[in-house]
């Protein structure tokens, strides 16, 4: 019992004291005044005397700003409202806010989307969901403190005529601004005794070092599946026929082959292939077979049945390195 | 009861009033400052030093502490400790303090206690024991192993880095 606690008593500490270490990381904050007191003890005359002195000086403002990418997305073609995922964080010392921009990295095979639109991912979703909150100005996001992290989101929707594999990449920008204000924070031009702004930043992926910003990119990828279904026929039994020669007469039994393949990039999830019987004729039960394993009609555990004038196979995601699918079943002509 | 009291004030004013007569011979200033790289008239880099107060300190930046000391009286001194606790919000560079003619020491227990830092032990969170680390140390001291001669100056030093 008493080691329980102890144990206990012994984590609680450790996890105090790494938040603790978490909450210090942004360092002192701006305006903290550090004071250094030096005492002198001495000798003279068979006395002891003392003298005493301070020293002072003020922590400056260090500005720094992280943006880092945290997600791509892979989008349809018509897709609305797709979501790239970043991070902002305040590693200055001084309570900040955050201009933002977001626009494509260009290059000659960028497809551009349309409709861009920045949001702070209030419920950390990595989507646009209800409860996110749309950017328009710094003051949208409020202060953002020291050591304090929130997560972005630009959004976009996907044009209708683009090629599977496609991909277009864009960068949001973080810019420096004066707490409680829409002020772009400036670097001091002198030092004073007082709380000076110095730039510490990094050089992100579309600004400078020492320049108040920092950016990271994203990339959209356009990544469709396309299901291809090739059906033959085969004419396997005629009761009107002496020889090699068959014919769909009356009483014919003709078997389907449905072969299914898919291409593009993406997978094809839940691929379900259902073929109605066709008029004139009557499947032929229990001929139901996927890659030569037989199916039953009854729509049972098995991935085939027989329905409504229909066949019907489940053949779960597929993708382009997906072996053919063979699905075979017969019908007799009426 | 008036008299012991007014006997009180009258040796608080004595003792204060003879302070005053000794406490201006050793005098000390403290100066911080930090290191700049600055391109000189050849086109090189140099460091030079500045104010604290009128440079850029930020968090993770390293102080330099200087501590001047003048004997201004006609009189020899002697046992001149120069205490230093690390300022608050700063943590001590290891290995940074010294000066002339000091025994350099640290404290690791709000300056009960003086060592060297091989001597120095903390306890970690496990209640083991361990040897103090420069982040350990609360205080500095400087002790100052001749007599200070009337005019004679010093300095001691140490680095301390913004948290």
């Amino acid at each position: 019992m008493i080691r329980q606690i102890k144990t206990l008593i012994f984590l609680l500490i450790l996890i105090f004291f790494s938040l603790q270490k978490l909450s210090h990381a942004a360092g002192v904050p701006s305006g903290t005044v550090i004071t250094n007191r030096v005492t002198v003890t001495y000798s003279l005359g068979g006395q002891v005397l003392q003298t005493i002195t301070e020293s002072s000086f003020v922590v400056d403002n260090k500005v720094i700003v992280v943006v880092t990418g945290l997600g791509n997305a892979t989008v349809l073609p018509n897709d609305k409202d797709q979501a790239l995922v970043f991070s902002l964080t305040n590693a200055g010392n001084t309570p900040q806010r955050y201009k933002l921009e977001a626009g494509p990295v260009f290059s000659p095979e960028n497809i551009e989307m349309t409709n861009i639109r920045i949001y702070l991912d209030k419920d950390n979703s990595g989507t646009l969901t209800a409860g996110d909150i749309p950017y328009s100005d710094p003051s949208s996001f409020g202060d953002i403190k020291p050591d304090e992290t929130i997560k972005l989101l630009i959004v976009a929707d996907i044009p209708q005529d683009v090629e599977d594999g496609k991909t277009s990449t864009y960068y949001l920008l973080a810019t420096t601004v004066d707490a409680g204000t829409t002020n772009i924070t400036q670097q001091s031009a002198t030092n004073t005794a007082g709380v000076d702004v110095v730039f510490a930043d990094s050089a992100g992926i579309n600004d400078i070092a020492r320049d108040g910003k920092h950016s990271a990119s994203g990339v959209f990828t356009v990544g469709s599946a396309t299901v291809y279904i090739e059906k033959d026929a085969e004419i396997i039994y005629d009761p009107l026929s002496t020889g090699q020669i068959k014919k769909p007469n009356p009483g014919a039994i003709l078997r389907y082959t449905l072969t299914v393949t898919v291409t593009g990039s993406a997978v094809a999830k839940g691929v379900t292939i259902k073929d109605t019987i066709p008029q004139g004729s009557e499947y032929v039960r229990n001929t139901l077979r996927l890659n030569a394993n037989p199916l039953t009609d009854e729509d049972d555990t098995d991935s085939g049945s027989f329905k409504d004038g229909a066949i019907e196979v489940k053949l779960g995601d597929l993708n382009k390195n997906s072996p053919r699918q063979v699905i075979t079943f017969d019908i007799k002509i009426n | 009861m008036l008299s012991k009291r007014v006997l009180s004030m009258f040796l608080v004013l004595a003792f204060i009033l003879v302070g005053i007569a000794y406490a201006a011979d050793v005098e000390v200033k403290s100066v911080a400052e930090v290191e700049i790289k600055v391109k000189n008239e050849k086109g090189e880099f140099e460091t030079r030093r500045i104010d604290a107060a009128k440079a850029n300190v930020g968090p993770g930046d390293e102080v330099i502490f200087s501590n001047y000391y003048v004997n201004n009286g006609d009189q020899p001194v002697t046992d001149v400790v120069i205490l230093n606790p690390v300022p608050m919000h700063t943590v001590y560079v290891d290995g940074s303090a010294g000066g002339e003619f000091a025994k350099v020491e640290f404290s690791v227990d709000g300056g009960k206690t003086f060592g060297t830092p091989e001597t120095l032990k903390v306890k970690d969170k496990n209640g083991r024991e361990r040897i103090a680390r420069a982040e350990d140390y609360t205080h500095i001291r400087w002790v100052i192993t001749k007599p200070v001669a009337p005019k004679e100056t010093g300095v001691v030093y140490f680095k301390a880095k913004i948290k």
